[in-house]
């Protein structure tokens, strides 16, 4: 995240209108606290970031604001006060005259900061010069903030120019498969016909590995063809434990063929939501298989279900009208858990993209991930991978879980 | 007892080349094959196959059509059709129950005993 420095420009030089249209455009929170750390004025950015309103917020004290950690962790940028809104001026060696500024980082799973809620709380004396230097820094800070945007808006379009070469994928995909399926056929069926017609033991062999090497094909042809075809949802009331139910006896065989523990916590019951119900089962069997794969030799996976208010940022969870899902909306969740060696640092990014895989070859296509997203993100959802500090990794689904995505079963 | 009679129907002559070899190395069935589906009524008119396995995709006239000109056909309407489809993906597989328009379908690369599994099941339900 790029901090904004330097251009001091005298808040007095400014009409107020301007300096509060600022503000309230301003893509970070700001929160401006009087000297006994009450909220004296706060944008709507900062509202919801708190999840309040802006009138309940107003002379507040900032304690009663509920900031979870680790949710939110504070975290002082180059030049500002250390950590902790309920610090003096003289603890902080600021000048009894210099507004005490303190931001709160808030984060996705990576570590990536994703916005900052800005606490500025105004200095002891001189009530008309102080506001002055608090709007000083609020403008310093709405500055920051569109340089922020801008570099949010240059992200966007990078992944726009992704989203754009995902669908000419798809597009491409059944032109693909067909050519490439009518030759595989062509092969698998000479392969079977010289099976049928050698008794060479060497020969069969050799005919065996033929057969393998065709049917690997056809399974990157066909994940293609998943990947393609993932584009249309038949959205339809579903009880999530049961999708969940279903996912856990697909993989059961495989589970038990790999020594592994598969556990599943309830944390909470699970909501009847209107999703497409094969798509969202697909999406929980990749994870699955993927976690099993993590685990060669056998270990202990967990499949944890729950429905919570989100309080961390990620991918597609925020705070603007183009995040999927807000902070503080509810969600139900599907969390996988596996005891693995956990997910290398330079394939984090990567995870996602089509054909990236760390399998070893004929393993894995490197379309699950993909299509898990496509399809969560289908409905209005998130997918997300993350390390454990215990070890192994964890993918999490988040589906929204409001009152507009319930539905009666059918 | 004659053998049943399948006429085999694909554009792409190396496919047809090589399934027609296999079906008849069983011993179970007789073959012919067409690679131009706008030949296949003339074909069904003078071979009488019971059962025919067709592709869809194909130049000049697709398999829904071939399927729905045997079923205009007096003498054909009776044919039992499977068709071999290379682009379907799983997820279609699942959806539709292996049946495309009423008929049962086979996805491309098709294991050849399961295709003769579904041949013979198909023949038996004639």
């Amino acid at each position: 995240m790029e901090h904004l420095h330097a251009r001091h420009i005298p808040a007095k030089s400014l009409p107020d209108p301007l300096l509060d249209a600022i503000l309230a455009h301003s893509a970070e929170g700001i929160v401006v606290l009087d000297t006994s750390g009450r909220v004296q004025e706060c944008n709507a950015v900062a509202a919801r970031l708190c999840g309040r309103s802006s009138r309940d917020l107003i002379g507040r004290d900032w304690t009663g604001l509920g900031l979870d950690e680790p949710a939110r962790e504070a975290s002082p940028g180059p030049g500002e006060s250390e950590p902790g809104l309920a610090r003096s001026p003289a603890e902080t060696g600021a000048s009894p005259t210099q507004p005490i500024e303190t931001r709160h980082v808030l984060r996705n799973p990576d570590g990536r900061a994703v916005a900052t809620l800005v606490f500025l709380r105004e200095a002891g004396s001189g009530e008309t010069n102080h506001t002055a230097m608090t709007r000083e820094h609020a403008l310093s800070e709405a500055l920051r903030a569109l340089r922020t945007s801008h570099e949010q808006l240059k992200n966007a379009q990078l992944q726009l120019i992704q989203a754009a070469k995902l669908e000419s994928i798809g597009r491409l995909a059944a032109g693909v498969a067909h050519e490439v399926k009518n030759p595989l056929a062509i092969l698998l069926t000479g392969i079977q016909l010289m099976q049928r017609r050698s008794k060479d033991p060497d020969t069969l062999t050799l005919l065996g590995d033929l057969e393998d090497a065709v049917r690997r094909a056809n399974v990157v042809v066909v994940g293609l063809l998943d990947f393609s075809a993932s584009v249309e949802l038949k959205l339809l009331p579903v009880d999530l434990e049961a999708v969940a139910t279903d996912a856990m006896r697909l993989v059961h065989h495989e589970v038990e063929r790999r020594r592994i523990q598969l556990r599943w916590e309830k944390a909470t019951p699970m909501p009847c939501l209107k999703i497409d119900r094969m798509k969202i089962e697909q999406v929980l069997v990749n994870l699955l298989i993927n976690a099993m794969d993590a685990m060669p030799s056998g270990g202990e996976l967990v499949l944890r279900t729950s429905v919570r208010q989100l309080t961390r940022a990620g991918h597609g969870v925020g705070f603007r009208k183009s995040d999927r899902l807000r902070l503080g909306q509810t969600v139900a969740v599907f969390e996988v858990e596996d005891s693995g060696t956990g997910i290398p640092p330079d394939a984090f990014w990567r995870a996602f993209e089509p054909f990236f895989t760390t399998k070893p070859a004929g393993k894995g296509t490197g379309l699950g991930l993909a299509v898990c997203r496509m399809i969560a993100e289908l409905h209005r959802g998130s997918v997300w991978l993350e390390n454990r500090p215990e070890g192994g990794a964890r993918a999490t689904l988040w589906l929204p879980a409001g009152e507009a995505q319930k539905g009666e079963p059918q | 007892m004659s053998k049943p009679r399948i006429l085999l129907v694909d554009d792409e002559p190396a496919f047809t080349r090589v399934m027609r070899t296999y079906l008849e190395d069983t011993g179970r069935f007789e073959v012919r094959m067409e690679n131009d589906p706008t030949r296949v009524l003339p074909a069904a008119r003078e071979f009488r196959p019971h059962l025919v396995l067709l592709d869809v995709i194909m130049p000049d006239m697709d398999g829904g059509e071939v399927a729905a000109k045997l079923k205009a056909d007096p003498g054909l309407k009776d044919v039992k059709v499977v068709f071999l489809t290379a682009i379907v993906s799983k997820e279609d597989v699942s959806k539709h129950g292996q049946v495309i328009g009423g008929r049962p379908f086979l996805a491309k690369p098709v294991d050849a005993e399961a295709l003769i599994a579904r041949v013979e099941q198909e023949l038996k339900a004639a």
